[in-house]
């Protein structure tokens, strides 16, 4: 009996024992999985910042590239005076606005409507005596316009031939640069 | 640096005193005219001289075969400063570029390929220069392509390290092309500003003074 007894009791105590060890064993994994989820949370929010950092990152890069195309755009562009002299068919020098007309149109077939706009071509100066003139336009369109001047070879309805003389940065200079 | 157009072609004694008085205008300082006929060519010369510039001969031989350049080539060269070929075939192209009688090989846009690397080397090897005309650009069907042709000649000839030789072809006056229009244009296609320069100066001179065949 007083085996018995004995047996009873370490198999109770056996039970407690392992129930105590699997309530353990529970409490433990519940723990780890809280920390787990925690650093998951924790993960995401980090995660979530750094997209947000990357994001701010990118947003400056491009605010800086935009503004230095905004610089860009904001420089000023260098302006180039092309002088010239208008060798024509006939007795009658041709007129500012068919001389004009002329470049514009070959710029136009040579390089295109934006070189025309980017250039910013324009007739600055004619005289129809001397039938010499200047053209503006900007540093960077300045061989698109020369070469375009070489193709002009009617103005109006006449033969012409457009010979320009010198490319300078200012219009004084270019003036001086005339055939008297 | 003198200012070089090496191909004028007046077709009369008129068209060429028209064209000498505007080239002095322009600035150029050495020509040379195009004519079949010897005699004429040199009697072109005189309006030229007269306005102050150094004039030359030259006679431009077509062919589609070798054999027949070479027999045009031993006929009438005697009586030529500079001889040009224009080819209608690769061969012709490469035994030109070759030959040491040969001062420059004209390449009309239409035949852009044949400008290689090596033809560019044979080039080199020759001592002679590619040539290109403006004249296409004025008077051709579609000048679009001609533009093109121009553009691949002459960014072929900077990026292989040949001689461009850049001329107006003119049969006129009205036909010039003044030399900074010629670089402008080159510039406009790519090529560096420094070889297009030498395109109206150092090379068509160099070419003169090393493949000049008279006096």
């Amino acid at each position: 009996m007083g085996t018995e007894y004995l047996l009873s009791a370490l198999v109770l105590l056996v039970g407690i024992a392992a129930s105590l060890y699997s309530y353990l064993v529970t409490k433990r994994t519940r723990i780890i999985e809280e920390r787990i989820s925690s650093l998951e949370k924790a993960l995401e929010k980090v995660v979530r910042q750094n997209k947000l950092v990357a994001r701010a990152a990118l947003a400056a890069l491009r605010s800086s590239e935009a503004e230095d195309f905004l610089a860009k755009l904001r420089a000023k562009r260098r302006r180039r005076y092309i002088a010239f002299y208008i060798v024509y068919e006939g007795e009658e020098p041709p007129s500012p606005q068919e001389v004009e007309k002329a470049i514009l149109r070959a710029v136009e077939r040579l390089g295109g409507q934006l070189s025309v706009a980017l250039g910013r071509v324009q007739l600055v100066y004619y005289d129809p005596e001397r039938a010499a003139g200047i053209i503006r336009c900007t540093h960077d369109t300045k061989y698109v316009v020369l070469a375009a001047m070489g193709l002009v070879r009617r103005i109006g309805r006449r033969r012409a031939v457009i010979v320009p003389v010198r490319t300078s940065g200012t219009i004084k200079r270019a003036k001086r640069a005339l055939p008297s | 640096m003198k200012i070089c157009d090496l191909h004028v072609a007046p077709r009369s004694l008129e068209d060429a005193h028209g064209i000498a008085s505007l080239l002095a205008g322009m600035g150029v300082r050495c020509v040379a005219i195009d004519n079949p006929n010897p005699r004429e060519a040199r009697a072109y010369t005189k309006p030229f001289i007269e306005a102050g510039l150094e004039a030359y001969t030259r006679v431009t031989i077509e062919a589609d075969t070798w054999g027949k350049a070479l027999k045009a080539l031993r006929r009438i060269s005697p009586y030529y400063d500079l001889v040009v070929v224009k080819p209608k075939s690769a061969e012709v192209a490469r035994h030109a570029a070759k030959d040491p009688r040969v001062a420059l090989v004209q390449l009309p846009p239409g035949m852009a390929r044949y400008m290689d690397k090596s033809q560019a080397r044979l080039l080199r090897e020759g001592g002679a220069g590619v040539e290109v005309s403006l004249l296409p650009l004025l008077h051709s069907d579609d000048p679009r392509r001609s533009l093109r042709g121009i553009m691949i000649i002459a960014r072929r000839a900077a990026a292989y390290e040949a001689m461009l030789v850049i001329t107006s072809g003119a049969r006129g006056k009205w036909e010039l092309w003044s030399p900074a229009a010629m670089k402008a244009l080159l510039v406009s296609f790519g090529v560096p500003e420094n070889i297009a320069s030498l395109s109206v100066t150092g090379y068509p001179l160099s070419i003169l003074y090393s493949k000049r065949l008279r006096g």
